[in-house]
């Protein structure tokens, strides 16, 4: 059977030597678990966002004022179906990760093992990305209101 | 040397075929290092978090010595270290995550690099760590929700 071995190997041999062991198994299930659970809270979100949007947006056409209130409340709906769409992804990547990982474990599937870690991979780097844009729009925003406030 | 093998063998053997093949291997890589600039750009909210909470007072303390009237300054004045402390609460809350992420990425990568067992575990046992410290958070954030709900709720009920 295979054994637990120390990383003596050549090179070569080295990349097939991490085993998912007895320990690693418990601590993946675990993972896997909340991220079910965090990823069906988010689809959760995403639902109740766009039920929210489709409100505002028959709140705007049923106010009297409406003109610029339609306006805003269409601004409203874009944003919140946008964030809808943002937020979307990651929990769908997390809930397949989830899944995947679930299956591989039940079945020792290596196949699902690799499908499971590549949608980890996709929602860090989707999450990653995400931050640097929302980083680099503020660090833009911070440099016109400096701009600004310099040539008044 | 280790193969790829079927799961064909005993349910007791099951538990040890699973590899960390070379896909594996440049997933969780990638995993690792986007998993260490989130927790980096964590770190750094936590810092400014808390800077704003130590400014916080002060700049409270500023408007109350402004305004002449002594009952808003007084407001004021809690609700500087009112706003101090919850960012202080929110740096916490957001600390412990951030710390588990980067000791995630950190075990793995050095894991990856040397082909170090007791560090793979040690590195999932901290994305669990992670997953269940924001799992438990987003219970503990969804009940107060649902506690504002019932109490709006019932104060809308008796008001009627």
């Amino acid at each position: 059977m295979e054994q637990y071995s120390q990383a003596t190997g050549s090179t070569e041999q080295n990349l097939f030597e991490l085993q998912v062991d007895h320990e690693t198994t418990s601590y993946l299930s675990e993972i896997a678990k909340w991220a079910r659970f965090l990823s069906i809270v988010g689809f959760v979100m995403c639902g109740l966002l766009i039920v929210f949007a489709l409100f505002a947006g028959t709140m705007a056409t049923l106010n009297p004022l409406g003109g610029t209130m339609g306006a805003g409340g269409f601004m409203q709906i874009v944003l919140l179906i946008a964030m809808v769409a943002l937020y979307f992804f990651p929990c769908l990547y997390l809930f397949n990760f989830a899944k995947k990982m679930q299956l591989a474990l039940r079945n020792n599937d290596q196949i699902n093992l690799n499908d499971s870690f590549r949608n980890l991979k996709s929602n860090f780097k989707y999450v990653g990305i995400l931050t640097i844009v929302i980083l680099s729009f503020y660090a833009i925003g911070l440099l016109v209101v400096g701009i600004m406030a310099a040539t008044r | 040397m280790d193969q790829y093998k079927p799961a064909t063998a005993g349910s007791d053997q099951n538990l040890f075929e699973l590899q960390v093949d070379q896909q594996s291997i440049s997933y969780l890589g990638e995993t690792a290092r986007w998993a260490k600039f989130l927790s980096i750009v964590g770190f750094v909210l936590c810092g400014i978090m808390i800077i704003a909470a130590i400014f916080a007072g002060s700049i409270m303390a500023t408007f109350s010595r402004l305004g002449n009237n002594d009952a808003l300054g007084n407001t004021m004045g809690y609700s500087g270290v009112l706003i101090s402390g919850i960012y202080i609460v929110l740096a916490l809350l957001y600390f412990f995550p951030c710390l588990f992420l980067f000791n995630f990425s950190v075990k793995m990568q050095s894991a990856l690099r040397n082909n170090d067992q007791t560090n793979l575990n040690v590195s999932l046992s901290n994305l669990k760590s992670c997953f269940k410290f924001v799992g438990i958070l987003t219970i503990i954030v969804l009940s107060f929700y649902l506690l504002g709900t019932i109490v709006v709720v019932s104060v809308a009920s008796l008001m009627k």
